[in-house]
């Protein structure tokens, strides 16, 4: 789901880094030291979870972990995303550097849309967690799909996007089975003021 | 022997390969002309460093699917040559980022972003998962052996609620570990940047360096 670099305009890239870099200055300023240290192991854990592979249906699935990302770390989930994407693309080649920008917008929009959600006051929380990793994953999704519909691809991706439902219930399971998880063993990390 | 490359600046090792990035990515979809340019000055960049060829070439491959993909669905809107100009933009890019990764260390890498002026709170996020990504890698595979030496059979449909469990367990010790590695970074001195443990010129070989690869991209990008 990382767009490579050469495949969308310079123009979008430079645009969305633009509006990213602000993004990172914006949503992560004021941090204090010791929200350094929890949002750098955040990111680390979600980074190292995001590389397992692990079994499904014959196949083998990875997470992104966008939306628990934005139930962990609220509105600094855009700097921490932004910085897992950097560390994908230099490592991995996962992504590119031109095309960080727009990367980080798409998947950055899924998790801050999950902060949102889980500041919703509804219940079963669980559900709400699966809303959200739900969320996390799909809008990514369909936000990179309507990028390639306006810049000439066609519909393609479009429909490749309907694909990724199946990824995003996953997601979603997992994300609820993670936080019934902090809820029974460390409730405060899930409802800290950010 | 260090070579040429890896004696710049990371600076200019950063600019250098984003400037020839943003060059490659800007040609016109359907123009394969620069391509015939572009390939002999991606091999004489990696002559100037120390990357081995089939590192390149794998480290390339790994684009593969999204750029094959995206070229896929282009050939039917526009044809097999915008097609391919877009499968060899993504392959081309890929390469010389992976030559920047292999011969400039993260910590590099880092400092480099630093002093390019990339915002505090992110070189701090990616200070801590420079050192501590592999580390928590290693703590999630004990996790997971220690799972599979207490289960005798295969993990079935509660598989999600095994995992979620798991992966819940690896963020509450990180968690953990952050308080831990706080109160030590405070003992030390911390005040909320990271220290400047060297400092570097960006001289008149590095800027020269740095006009000269761009303008040969350049140059190529006007090919017919």
């Amino acid at each position: 789901m990382h767009i490579a670099d050469g495949i969308v305009p310079n123009l979008w890239c430079g645009i969305a880094h633009g509006v990213s870099w602000t993004a990172v200055y914006w949503l992560g300023r004021k941090l204090e030291s010791q929200e350094v240290v929890r949002l750098g192991m955040l990111a680390s854990a979600t980074f190292a979870i995001s590389l397992i592979h692990f079994p499904l249906g014959g196949t083998s699935v990875h997470l992104g972990l966008y939306g628990l990302n934005g139930i962990l770390a609220g509105r600094r989930a855009f700097p921490v995303l932004f910085a897992a994407l950097l560390f994908q693309a230099v490592l991995f080649q996962h992504g590119g550097l031109l095309s960080l920008g727009l990367n980080a917008l798409n998947m950055g929009t899924g998790a801050l849309l999950a902060a949102a959600l889980w500041k919703v006051p509804l219940k079963p929380e669980p559900w709400k967690a699966f809303v959200c990793g739900f969320t996390g994953i799909l809008v990514p999704a369909l936000l990179i799909a309507s990028e390639f519909y306006f810049i000439g691809y066609g519909k393609g991706f479009l429909f490749i996007s309907v694909l990724y439902l199946g990824a995003a219930i996953v997601e979603g399971i997992l994300t609820a089975a993670i936080v019934s998880f902090l809820h029974s063993a460390r409730p405060a990390l899930l409802y800290q003021r950010r | 022997m260090t070579h040429l490359f890896e004696q710049l600046d990371p600076r200019a090792r950063i600019l250098t390969i984003l400037g020839a990035i943003i060059v490659v990515a800007s040609t016109p979809n359907g123009t394969l002309g620069p391509f015939a340019g572009y390939g002999p000055l991606a091999l004489l960049l990696v002559s100037t460093g120390r990357a081995p060829g089939i590192y390149l070439v794998t480290r390339s491959l790994a684009v593969a699917p999204f750029v094959l993909l995206a070229a896929g669905l282009l050939v039917f809107q526009t044809g097999i040559i915008p097609a391919t100009s877009v499968a060899l933009k993504g392959f081309t890019a890929a390469f010389l980022l992976a030559f920047l990764t292999f011969t400039t260390p993260l910590s590099d890498l880092l400092w480099g972003l630093r002093h390019l002026k990339a915002p505090e709170s992110l070189n701090l996020i990616l200070g801590m998962m420079y050192r501590y990504t592999s580390l928590l890698s290693e703590e999630y595979s004990r996790l997971e052996r220690a799972r599979d030496s207490r289960t005798t059979r295969p993990l079935g449909r509660h598989r999600f609620a095994i995992y979620g469990r798991q992966f819940g367990t690896l963020i509450l010790r990180s968690w953990d570990r952050a308080e831990r590695v706080h109160a030590a970074m405070l003992s030390r001195g911390f005040t909320g940047t990271w220290p400047v443990t060297r400092e570097r010129h960006f001289g008149a070989r590095d800027a020269g360096f740095l006009v000269l690869v761009c303008a040969l991209f350049l140059g190529a990008r006007w090919l017919p």
